[in-house]
Order: C-alpha cells, then sequence, then structure tokens
C-alpha cells in the first residue's frame, strides 16, 4: 500500500448489507 | 481512473492536508492526502496507488456501468442474505399509555391466537429455501412480553424447526422493557434469545411524561431496574425517541445510565430518533410534537449531536452503513397478529398495504409500494443513493398520502453526514460492524 494512503475501513461486502435496519428508525421504533 | 459515483471525500479534522473518503456503497473509509485526491482527478495516481484505492472501491474503471450496477444493488443484496428475517406482530395491546404511540388507534386487546402461531411455525417451514442459513425473528408489538406464552411456544418450534435443517435460529424482543424480568429472560434464552430493545425516552421526568403506564403512573423506574437486573444475561439495545422540545435533555438520560451502573460494556448499543408521526387515520389526536420528514433543520444539529453525547461516554452505536429497507428484501416480513403480511411495521393495518396473509402466501408488491422510485439518473447519480434507496416510503405515506415520487434525503445527508463519518472514524471501537 501506498504511503500516501491508508485505508481505515475495508467496508461490507454486499451479502453483510442484508438486515433489519431501517434508514429513519421508523421500523424499530417503539 | 475515477473516483466512485459513490465516494465522497472530506477534509480530515485531525491530518492537515488529508482528505477522508467515504464510499457509501459500503462503508468504506481511507485517509489519503490530498495531493493523491487532486491526482486522482487529474489521473496522475502510480499503479500501486490505483490498486490500493481500486480494490475497495474508490475508484472505478467504468462510471456509467457503476450506476448500471447500481440500479440492481438491493436486487443483488437480497439474493446474497442468507436470513430469513421476520417481525412478528404478537398482539397490538399494551401496558402503557404513550403519548405518541406509533401503532396509535390501531391498538386493542387483539392477540396472536395459536392457530395463527401454528400457521406461522408452518409458513416459515414452507417458504424457507435451501440457500437460508438463519432464521431471525424479532418479537413485536403492542408489547409483545404480554403474550410470553405465545413467544415460547413459537420460538420453541422455530428453533426445532432450525435444528432439523442444521441452521441457526436467533430472536429478539422490541418491548418496553417493563416485563423484561429475569424469570422471563430465564426462559427466553435457551431458546435463542439474543437481544431485547428497550425504549427509554430520556431522563425519568421526561421519559414518565411520555411513557406513563396506563393507569398514569411513570415506568422509567420499572424499567431501569429490569435492565439493571438482566442486561448480564442478554444484549440490550436502548432506543430512545425524541421530540425537537426535549432531545437536548437525552444526554442526562447517559449520565443516569452511568449513575446506575449500565456502563458501556453492559450496553449493547444506544440508538436515538425522531418521533415520527402518523397519517389522520391512526394518529392519537392530542400530540402534536412528531416529524414527518427527516428534512427538518433542527432534526441536523439533534442527531449529530445525541450520537456524538452516546459516543463520548464511550457507548456504542450502528455504523453509517448502506440501508436497504426490507420492502426490498425478499424475506424480509411483518407477520401480523392475525396472520397478515406487511413489509414494513409502520404498514400494519392499512389493507391497501397488506401483501398477503399466512394461509395464500405473498403477491407481488413491486408496484403498490413504488420499490423502483429511486432507480432514475437523478438518483443514480447521488453520492447518497446507498445510504437511501429513495428514502422511507413509510414516511412518504403518511406525509403526502402517497409512495409515489421518492423521499429525498439529500440535505438531510449534505448537513450532517460529514459529521456522522468521522464520528465512525474517531470513534472506531465504538461502532457497531
Amino acid at each position: 500500500m501506498s504511503q500516501s494512503i491508508v485505508i481505515l475501513d475495508e467496508g461490507l461486502k454486499m451479502e453483510d448489507l442484508s438486515g433489519t435496519e431501517c434508514c429513519t428508525g421508523a421500523e424499530g421504533r417503539k | 481512473m475515477p473516483l466512485s459515483t459513490y465516494c465522497i471525500s472530506y477534509p480530515s479534522p485531525d491530518n492537515p492536508d488529508s482528505h477522508i473518503l467515504f464510499l457509501t456503497k459500503s462503508s468504506a473509509k481511507a485517509l489519503i492526502t490530498s495531493s493523491l485526491l487532486l491526482a486522482i482527478d487529474q489521473e496522475t495516481i502510480t499503479e500501486a496507488e490505483k490498486a490500493s484505492l481500486q480494490r475497495p472501491g474508490f475508484i472505478v474503471d467504468d462510471i456509467e456501468q457503476e450506476r448500471t450496477d447500481m440500479a440492481g444493488f438491493t436486487e443483488r443484496v437480497s439474493s446474497l442474505s442468507r436470513i430469513f428475517y421476520v417481525k412478528l406482530v404478537m398482539n397490538l395491546d399494551c401496558n402503557l399509555a404513550c403519548a405518541y404511540c406509533f401503532e396509535g388507534s390501531r391498538k386493542g386487546r387483539l392477540y396472536m391466537s395459536g392457530s395463527t402461531a401454528d400457521l406461522f411455525a408452518e409458513f416459515v417451514k414452507g417458504r424457507l429455501s435451501p440457500n437460508k442459513k438463519e432464521i431471525r425473528v424479532t418479537f413485536y408489538g403492542g408489547e409483545p412480553l404480554l403474550s410470553s406464552r405465545r413467544i415460547i411456544y413459537i420460538a420453541a418450534r422455530l428453533k426445532d424447526l432450525a435444528e432439523e435443517k442444521g441452521i441457526d435460529f436467533g430472536f429478539s424482543l422490541v418491548t418496553n422493557g417493563t416485563l423484561l424480568t429475569r424469570e422471563i429472560v430465564d426462559q427466553l434464552k435457551p431458546l435463542g434469545l439474543r437481544t431485547a430493545s428497550v425504549t427509554l425516552d430520556g431522563p425519568g421526568d421526561i421519559h414518565d411524561r411520555y411513557r406513563p403506564f396506563t393507569s398514569g403512573k411513570g415506568s422509567f423506574a420499572t424499567i431501569l431496574a429490569n435492565i439493571k437486573a438482566v442486561c448480564d444475561m442478554t444484549g440490550i439495545q436502548i432506543g430512545g425517541n425524541y421530540t425537537r422540545e426535549n432531545f437536548c435533555q437525552f444526554p442526562r438520560l447517559l449520565d443516569c445510565l452511568m449513575e446506575n451502573g449500565l456502563t458501556p460494556e453492559r450496553i449493547s448499543d444506544i440508538r436515538f430518533d425522531p418521533v415520527t408521526g402518523e397519517s389522520d387515520e391512526f394518529v392519537l389526536p392530542d400530540f402534536r410534537e412528531a416529524c414527518l420528514s427527516m428534512d427538518e433543520p433542527w432534526l441536523n444539529e439533534a442527531s449529530v449531536y445525541l450520537r456524538e453525547e452516546i459516543l463520548r461516554r464511550g457507548y456504542r452505536v450502528g455504523r453509517i452503513v448502506p440501508v436497504v429497507c426490507m420492502m426490498e428484501q425478499q424475506d424480509n416480513l411483518v407477520v401480523n397478529y392475525n396472520g397478515d403480511i406487511y413489509k414494513c411495521a409502520g404498514l400494519i393495518g392499512r389493507k391497501e398495504f397488506c401483501v398477503g396473509d399466512l394461509n395464500t402466501g405473498i403477491k407481488d408488491f413491486h408496484l403498490s409500494h413504488n420499490l423502483d422510485n429511486w432507480k432514475n439518473e437523478r438518483c443514480l447519480s447521488c453520492a447518497y443513493l446507498p445510504l437511501c434507496f429513495g428514502g422511507c416510503r413509510y414516511l412518504k405515506l403518511i406525509r403526502d398520502g402517497d409512495m409515489k415520487g421518492v423521499d429525498c434525503r439529500k440535505s438531510y445527508l449534505d448537513a450532517v453526514l460529514e459529521s456522522l463519518v468521522l464520528q465512525d472514524v474517531k470513534y472506531a471501537n465504538q461502532i457497531l460492524k
């Protein structure tokens, strides 16, 4: 890796993106 | 090679002459020198730099191809999912009388019957495709623990089913916490209980005003005692619903948790959200503090401020990640107490958005739920698309009366995303993966 770049977070794979979070929080609200 | 359409750069506050790259489609992050950022633009980067940036996807071969691929993103996430997920509404009854109750006038002494519970277990068995490696259920309500015996029955059946198939089973509770005792957790834990999401709407004085028992008595002390009693037995997520009038008081709740020994290592994570509204059909008539959009300026301040207050005390929060709404995921369902099936908890009771039932299965809802609303040039060329995918169709519905068009979150993300990403970098060890 070049010194001009530090990878802080490799990111998630697509297969790890399914889940139950909700962009507004409306889905998990109570 | 150009930067990805979905890559955003922000100046690094801690490293002069450096930028943070944030890739909205995977949540990848990198720290790069400002001169390298310029070199990417001028296409003068070295092969080594190219390789380092291309692997996580910060730079791409072909912008047009990337946008074409993005149009199929949610379908791919859905098809790759190994989880069969159901949010199961056990009842629409409650022992609290929250001022803003999200179920509103839908509430009543409405409980899942034994035959519906059996039908549900059979439905899961019949719908479980061979690629699924986990059955995951969230027991929901009303107050799900008013149906604890039924939860035990269903969890036991699904646990047996999962064992028979050689896959995992786990469940969570979205509960008000008043009935979350050691005794019930002792019974649920061996059946697969992983976490309980409990709501505390700020410090005791505020919480008790918004979330009293039906008798009028405050519920804060009971819930706090229960969390203290069970947090070493099961994961506890704390959620809270704030309003424009009270969000500034929520840090007092965090201090109260600390004072009561509910330190960060004993709590899974904390998330505060604004109280969202309801349509006239279901709204409680006396509550006027709810918001109908993420596009309200006070929310920008509130969301960043409260997340920072949580993090600086050492508690964990969810990471800023691509959000694929459950409406877009084939095996994510909401099943109501009577067996009706929906694609969002906010839609239960709205017959026009019922997508089927446990007897007859699921009908096509592509058009009724406007699933392709974001597949247009404007959205596909927006860096925020993976954090939004057209926004919240439920909020769009209650605000505008339909799901046509998008619930654009650009102005909200313009205002807050930089701060949220910098929080994820600064507090990396407290960000849930």
